[in-house]
């Protein structure tokens, strides 16, 4: 279970003061594909970033599979993001020296064998792009990497911040279906999206307006 | 993927950024190291012009007429020749070269010659260094410009000195000074010519204080001899003196200036292209963080790299720096220039150059691991 409480998280800018969370309260239960849609600025991605432990609110909770985020030591809030939660972005963020395979690599142990890292981007359809670097795929092909890489540690949650926004429709409906099919094993998923497009693989879809849940669309 | 491996991969990927900050390290560590072996042999070579310019310290007997002496230029009273042996037995003493002298006037042929005896050089336990003075033997004379002109003597002949044979073992050329009319002899047939025996006219010494001048070195020599010789006072021939002292100092300044510059310089250098590096990649970190590296991981990324290359660049740069002073330094210093790299000059910048890179990347180190990773990973960043 996922449940952040009250959450609020102010910017300063200049002499104002911006409210991207207004008291926020929101539960994703287990094996959830929830979809979060809302317009720019309207704190999706600061929501997402709490929920992950990388941003934290200037109040209010976060729990994750009973642990209080930002209540956890810095080295115990890696370990939660190394070991339970896959970030995927808008704009992939893979590391630009290193080859697929080690970019998928990058989110696992280090005890875990390439063979995995390979299976995995075979599923991702990435057979034979091993050893490429990122500059030299494609968009799409650049996404289901920072999707690999996401997934190659099992992660019980992931958080995927608009991940195709970038994408044309084709590569973004392959970008779904892989979210798609994590959730069918079983995975928590919370997408951000702007487009309605994703609405028909979640469970629930829920509106973002001025940093507070507006609605529950379904 | 280990953070060693994510470093080298990196410096393969921006060979630009690794190639400025290992050049420039491998630049600052060639120039230190020319500086500091060209700047031992510039002291050398400054060591032997300055002791070149003579003794600066003359301790003669507290009961010289002091206008007698200036006007012959040596003190007629005589000190225990012991007085040098009691010196150079002292420790902690503020001369070196120390030579005892008895001087006296003798006439030759109607000619006055300053007959001088040397004695071997001494120098206080711990201090031995080359000899300055040249060494008489026994039986034998060294003769000044004018007195062996007037003696008729030239190298290997035989003179006669107070009744007694002596070879002359050297002449030397004009001086222009009183040396010209100077004839040299051992002090032990010295003092038996002047019937002197045990007694000596005077010390001669160089202070090796090396400070500045106008810090008074002369106030501690002085207590020093009181307590050690209350019979002698010194004289020091201030011009010598103050312009061994200055020479030293602006040697020594111009390393303590230079070198320290060489080395700021550096460090900034490094943490510019440091900066620039973090700058470059902080998606990269902001995509590390949300794959849980710690802040320690991400700053061994930086802290690594800059160790890599300093190691590299200090391995080159002492490679670069001790050619150039090898294949320099006998053009420069052809007396002086050992030819030689003192190994502390290779072993140093191989540890302080890692650690004085690392140390210039700290701050951008520290500026990568507490950057908002919010900041970099949203979409519309």
């Amino acid at each position: 279970m996922i449940r952040a409480t009250e959450l609020v998280k102010t910017w300063r800018t200049g002499n104002r003061e911006v409210r991207a969370l207004d008291g926020l309260d929101l539960e994703v239960t287990p094996g959830e594909f929830l979809c979060l849609h809302g317009p720019s600025g309207s704190g999706k991605t600061t929501l997402l970033l709490a929920l992950g432990g990388m941003q934290r609110p200037t109040s209010g909770t976060v729990t994750v599979g009973g642990d209080d985020v930002y209540g956890l030591s810095p080295a115990d809030r890696c370990r939660l993001r190394a070991e339970r939660i896959g970030f995927v972005f808008q704009l992939f963020h893979l590391v630009p020296y290193l080859s697929v395979v080690e970019n998928v690599l990058l989110g696992a142990s280090a005890a875990t064998p390439v063979e995995d890292a390979d299976s995995l981007l075979e599923r991702l359809g990435l057979s034979g792009r091993g050893h490429h670097r990122p500059a030299e795929l494609s968009a799409g092909e650049r996404q289901r990497v920072a999707i690999g890489r996401a997934l190659i540690k099992r992660p019980s949650l992931l958080l995927a911040d608009e991940p195709t926004g970038n994408l044309d429709p084709a590569h973004a409906t392959a970008v779904l279906d892989h979210l798609k099919a994590f959730h069918d094993e079983g995975g928590t998923v919370v997408l951000v999206s702007h487009s309605r497009g994703a609405d028909r693989l979640a469970d629930r879809v829920v509106s973002l307006s001025a940093g507070r849940l507006m609605e529950a669309v379904s | 993927m280990t953070v060693k491996q994510m470093i080298l991969r990196e410096i393969r990927h921006r060979r630009v950024n690794a190639a400025l900050a290992f050049g420039g390290i491998a630049a600052a560590v060639g120039l230190f190291v020319v500086l500091y072996s060209e700047g031992r042999d510039v002291q050398r070579e400054t060591r032997r012009i300055t002791r070149d310019m003579g003794f600066n310290l003359r301790i003669i007997p507290a009961s010289t007429d002091m206008v007698r002496f200036w006007i012959d230029g040596y003190s007629q009273d005589t000190l225990p020749e012991d007085s040098v042996h009691a010196l150079a037995r002292t420790k902690g003493l503020s001369y070196n070269h120390l030579i005892a002298q008895l001087i006296g006037a003798i006439k030759l042929d109607g000619h006055t010659f300053l007959l001088t005896g040397i004695s071997d050089e001494l120098s206080p336990p711990g201090k031995k260094k080359p000899p300055m003075q040249r060494v008489v033997p026994p039986g034998s004379l060294t003769l000044g410009f004018e007195a062996a002109r007037h003696l008729g003597a030239g190298k290997g002949e035989t003179v006669v000195i107070l009744g007694r044979r002596f070879t002359v073992a050297e002449t030397l050329g004009e001086a222009g000074t009183a040396d010209d009319v100077r004839i040299w002899g051992a002090l032990e047939d010295v003092q038996a010519l002047l019937d002197l025996k045990g007694r000596i006219s005077e010390i001669k010494a160089i202070d090796c204080l090396c400070t500045l001048p106008e810090n008074d070195p002369l106030t501690p020599l002085r207590a020093q001899l009181a307590e050690l010789l209350p019979e002698a006072r010194l004289v020091q021939q201030r011009l010598i003196a103050d312009a061994r002292a200055r020479q030293r100092t602006l040697m020594r300044d111009q390393q303590a200036f230079l070198l320290p510059v060489v080395i700021i310089a550096c460090a900034v250098w490094i943490a510019v292209l440091a900066t620039l590096n973090v700058r470059q990649r902080h998606e990269e970190i902001g995509a590390l963080r949300a794959l849980g590296w710690a802040s320690s991981r991400i700053a061994g990324l930086f802290l690594g790299k800059a160790v890599v290359l300093g190691t590299l660049g200090a391995a080159v740069g002492v490679a670069a720096g001790a050619g150039v002073a090898i294949w320099m330094g006998p053009d420069i210093f052809p007396s002086k220039a050992t030819g030689r790299i003192d190994p502390v000059l290779v072993g140093g910048p191989l540890i302080l150059a890692p650690l004085l890179a690392a140390a210039a990347s700290l701050v951008p180190a520290m500026l990568a691991v507490t950057q908002d990773p919010a900041v970099t990973l949203r979409g519309d960043a």
